[in-house]
């Protein structure tokens, strides 16, 4: 029997298996992997430029790629990659879903949702925790350990009172031409701005600018939109592959967990083989669930055979704001910047309740077919704005925090369907036309009407369908994260924030991992 | 040359190509029209893979057509199989350039992109008159 019994292989999952590393682990996953195909290890512009076979890896054997011209409710350009589309590939008849309002991302993948995230390691203060049975401190440690794990970059800067003084940082990427042409201006006038509620800093990414644990420094080739194998970029993976050496580990893909039942000493985990359709039993002492938030709580609503009860749902609310930089237009295209967000703002004012945050962003990588008609013109109108115009952008997106509501819910259906409602949903748009107004003078210019608000679930931040709650509640947890009437079974992952911060939860999401596992009686 | 008879082009093989000669203006290369016809037929599978028909038959009234529909109706057949052109030429080594500017030219960027205004005002008219004749969706 496994002292730990672990289901997923995201984010959380890695971060508490990590502490864990000398313990009798399991890890129990789908686990489903990319297509075998020779990793991108040269600049993208380089393979663009002179790779015949470049159609394979930039739309698909099949075409894949362009799944956007048959959905337009996908808004994600990186999901859709033939080498990354497997982050999301669904299992529609094990594990069968109907969403209503709401664009659900889930992964069955090795690695999870990480495999294709924005790098950005963002820690939670006290501020943001409120509402939530443990603060800050009960993190830090956690933040610590796990910076020194991955290897993250960046700065403590302006935006220090907002994510806190860190230790142990890598050096900064350099900033590609137009991140650092919009820092500059924001660093003339920031004193101005902040007057506004608006304050901008540098992104703390786990993307390397040295040597770490074999791993190399970032090399400018911007691949990331079209595969996930990039080591200098954390991901998951990278974990996964580093604890499969210890004899104590044992890592089983191709299982997917549908439910525990909690004896009393032990906790057994049934779960049903991708291939041959098989059911297995499997015990420990402990269950740690991270198979993200919508699927854990289907594993918890499924283990009590509830068809009834609705669980909270929590989502960032998400806007993309295209700045076009007037002084870069016509310039040649940046291609070796870091191509993932540099940037970060945040807006707390009377715009929005709630600090926002936003990711700023020049489109590098993607390719120009995916905004082609984006672009008003005529068709070889579009064309002469694609190049002209594409390098000259900065894309800021924004995240709004969510708190749960009425209308927002899962809930277990008939055959094991789950369902998702997102009905209530805060109205956008103030902070964005402030932000308009402001960064004009600038030279950095877009059009309210340009703006995109995409259908809720496409933040890909899913969280609160567990919450850990000072209050004894049935299918809310407590602050060691253990669900209520189930000792043994912990929810490790985003499941159990009580509310949703603007701020990306991943790298808080570990570190709480981390910390209920360290805290686990063994 | 193996005596045998050249297959005439399908219909669809000739649409791929006048798309391809109005977004680049030069001949389209075989391996273009190939994947144009199979990525139609993978993608749009509820059109049988049949070519749009009928279609003005200059360029210009193509596009102009085509920016009047997609005014309307973003999502309109022939902007779809336009959007299927620009992917298959862009993921080939030799369209780089048409996509990925190497040399700054700020100027020049200007100049066109007014140039291109003003066309496409022009296209619109004449696509708005079109659309009578040739109603897409």
């Amino acid at each position: 029997m496994a002292d730990v019994i672990i289901v997923g292989s995201g984010a959380s999952a890695m971060a508490a298996a990590w502490e864990l590393r000398n313990r009798k682990v399991l890890i129990l996953d789908t686990g489903l992997t990319p297509p075998e195909t020779p990793s991108l290890q040269k600049n993208l512009f380089d393979l663009r430029q002179g790779d015949p076979e470049q159609a394979e890896y930039l739309l698909g054997s099949d075409f894949q790629s362009l799944v956007n011209i048959q959905r337009s409710d996908l808004v994600s350009v990186k999901l859709k990659a033939p080498l990354i589309d497997f982050v999301i590939r669904g299992l529609p008849e094990l594990a069968p879903l109907d969403a209503h309002e709401f664009v659900p991302f889930i992964s069955y993948a090795r690695g999870g949702l990480a495999n294709a995230w924005g790098a950005g390691a963002y820690r939670y203060t006290d501020g943001d925790l409120e509402g939530f049975p443990i603060n800050a401190g009960d993190l830090w440690p956690y933040y610590d350990e796990l910076t020194t794990h991955m290897g993250i970059s960046g700065v403590n800067d302006d935006l220090e009172p907002f994510f806190g003084h860190i230790n142990g940082l890598q050096p900064p990427l350099p900033f590609n031409r137009n991140c650092g042409r919009f820092y500059r201006c924001w660093r003339r006038k920031k004193h101005q701005m902040a007057r506004h509620g608006i304050h901008v800093g540098r992104t703390q990414l786990t993307v390397l600018t040295r040597e770490l644990d074999g791993r190399p420094a970032y090399s400018g080739d911007n691949t990331s939109f079209f595969t996930t194998v990039n080591p200098s970029i954390y991901t998951p993976r990278i974990t996964l592959d580093r604890l499969r050496q210890y004899p104590n580990i044992q890592y089983l893909p191709g299982w997917l967990v549908e439910r525990f039942s909690a004896p009393g000493s032990h906790v057994e985990v049934h779960a049903r083989a991708l291939e041959g359709n098989g059911l297995r039993t499997f015990r420990g002492r402990h269950l740690l669930l991270a198979a993200g938030a919508i699927n854990s709580g289907r594993i918890v609503l499924r283990s009590f055979d509830d068809t009834r009860t609705r669980l909270p749902i929590l989502d960032n609310p998400v806007s993309f704001i295209p700045f076009v930089d007037l002084t870069a237009i016509g310039a040649a295209t940046d291609m070796t910047g870091y191509e993932g967000g540099q940037l970060i703002l945040i807006y707390e004012g009377p715009r929005f309740p709630g600090r926002v945050q936003g990711s700023i962003y020049s489109i590098i990588s993607p390719l120009r077919s995916d905004l082609f008609f984006n672009f008003p013109f005529s068709l070889r109108g579009n064309l002469a704005l694609t190049r002209h115009i594409i390098p000259a952008m900065t894309v800021l997106q924004l995240f709004y925090p969510d708190s749960p509501r009425e209308g927002n819910y899962l809930r277990l259906g008939k055959g094991n369907l789950l369902e998702i409602h997102y009905q209530d949903q805060p109205k956008l748009g103030a902070v964005e036309r402030l932000l308009i107004h402001k960064f004009f003078p600038w030279g950095f210019t877009a059009l309210p009407p340009l703006v995109q608000f995409p259908k809720p679930g496409n933040s890909i931040h899913y969280a609160g369908t567990v919450p850990m709650e000072r209050r004894d509640l049935k299918y809310h947890s407590d602050r060691e994260c253990r669900l209520n009437g189930a000792p043994r079974v912990h929810l490790i992952d985003g499941s159990v924030f009580p509310h949703l911060p603007a701020k990306n939860l991943t790298f808080t999401l570990m570190a709480n991992a981390m910390r209920v596992a360290h805290g686990l009686k063994l | 040359m193996n005596g045998q008879p050249h297959a005439e082009p399908s219909p669809l093989s000739k649409e791929g190509e006048r798309f391809y000669q109005l977004l680049f203006r030069r001949p389209a290369p075989r391996q273009a029209i190939e994947a144009y016809v199979r990525a139609c037929s993978i993608l749009l599978p509820h059109l049988k893979s049949q070519a749009l028909d009928p279609l003005p038959s200059s360029p210009s009234a193509i596009e102009a057509l085509e920016l009047a529909t997609r005014l309307l109706n973003p999502s309109n057949p022939l902007t779809r199989r336009m959007h299927i052109m620009l992917y298959i030429a862009e993921a080939n080594p030799g369209h780089f350039q048409d996509f990925v500017p190497q040399r700054s030219r700020r100027l020049c960027a200007w100049v066109q992109s007014g140039g291109y205004f003003l066309r496409t005002l022009g296209l619109l008219l004449r696509g708005m008159l079109l659309r009578r004749r040739y109603p897409l969706g």
